[in-house]
């Protein structure tokens, strides 16, 4: 439960602070053992802090909420997969 | 053959007294010869600048002042905490910042105001992924279409009957002729109809402090 409160910690400030590839790091290795909601959090964030344009996905700016809710979703099929138990719950 | 094992011994061994010494005569010679060079570009920039202000000087005696106000501002977040290309700046609204104002650095425009807010605004670099720039290459000034690659990159495709060669000038069309950068490099098959011109932004926007906002 400390790790993952330090981890999403960690988490926001490398939104503010960090290169992004940090935060897609902390997104994945929080999204693998738990439920973290925090990440999708994190996701739209990303977005509205730094967001342009992405002609790709009809000029919306939602690429990392897209990256992040897939890691959440990812996470949440592996995990019974991998016997991973959410130590958090 | 001791005697060539012995020459080569007393040919490093005089290697390595003398070879200092030679490195800082070499040292020296590359000293001098960068003075020389960055005192030639010095004229050469201060010939430039008396230029510029010449040229401004006429517009403005035929009435196309290019003067504008401006604003500085601090630059919050940069690529690669930001990954979109994009930059938040600490001037916003209240600082007479509005949607689609263009944002410079020395006479280099780098990108324009996406979002404003109070007393931040989001600047969408002309590099950003899929961002278009009608640009100018060259000295014949051949239209084209620039699309940001990301990180200050841009690329761009033109006829491959244009001339056009590495170190030619970028042009943002307006009367200012502010420059976007120079081509690096330029890919052409001989399969193809079209060169591919890739060119980028002489700014590092890793190190970017300050910019100035066109009101």
């Amino acid at each position: 439960m400390i790790l993952r409160l330090f981890l999403s910690l960690l988490f926001f400030a490398s939104i503010l602070f960090f290169p992004w590839w940090l935060s897609v790091f902390l997104a994945l290795v929080l999204s693998i053992p738990h439920d973290a909601y925090e990440v999708l959090l994190g996701g739209v964030l990303m977005d509205a802090l730094y967001g342009a344009p992405v002609p790709a996905l009809f000029d919306l700016p939602i690429i990392f909420t897209l990256l992040f809710a897939a890691f959440f979703f990812a996470g949440a099929y592996l995990r019974p997969r991998l016997r991973i138990r959410d130590k958090s719950v | 053959m001791p005697f060539e094992r012995g020459g080569s011994f007393v040919r490093s061994g005089l290697w390595n007294v003398f070879g200092p010494f030679r490195l800082k005569s070499s040292l020296q010679k590359e000293n001098e010869m960068l003075r020389r060079s960055l005192a030639a570009q010095s004229l050469e920039l201060l010939s430039h600048r008396n230029t510029v202000r010449e040229n401004d000087e006429l517009k403005a005696m035929l009435g196309r002042s290019v003067g504008k106000q401006t604003v500085v501002a601090a630059v919050l977040a940069k690529p690669p905490v930001s990954p979109y290309d994009t930059l938040l700046i600490d001037a916003g609204e209240k600082q007479g910042v509005s949607l689609g104002n263009d944002v410079r650095v020395s006479t280099f425009r780098i990108g324009r105001v996406e979002a404003v807010f109070p007393h931040e605004a989001k600047v969408v670099l002309l590099s950003a992924p899929g961002e278009t720039t009608t640009v100018f290459l060259g000295e014949a000034r051949v239209q084209a279409t620039a699309v940001g690659r990301g990180g200050g990159n841009f690329e761009t495709e033109v006829p491959r009957d244009v001339a056009l060669a590495v170190g030619d000038p970028v042009l943002l069309p307006g009367i200012e002729h502010a420059m976007l950068g120079a081509i690096d490099e330029i890919q052409v098959r001989p399969t193809d109809s079209l060169q591919k011109v890739l060119f980028r932004l002489p700014v590092n926007f890793f190190q970017l402090d300050l910019v100035e906002v066109v009101l």
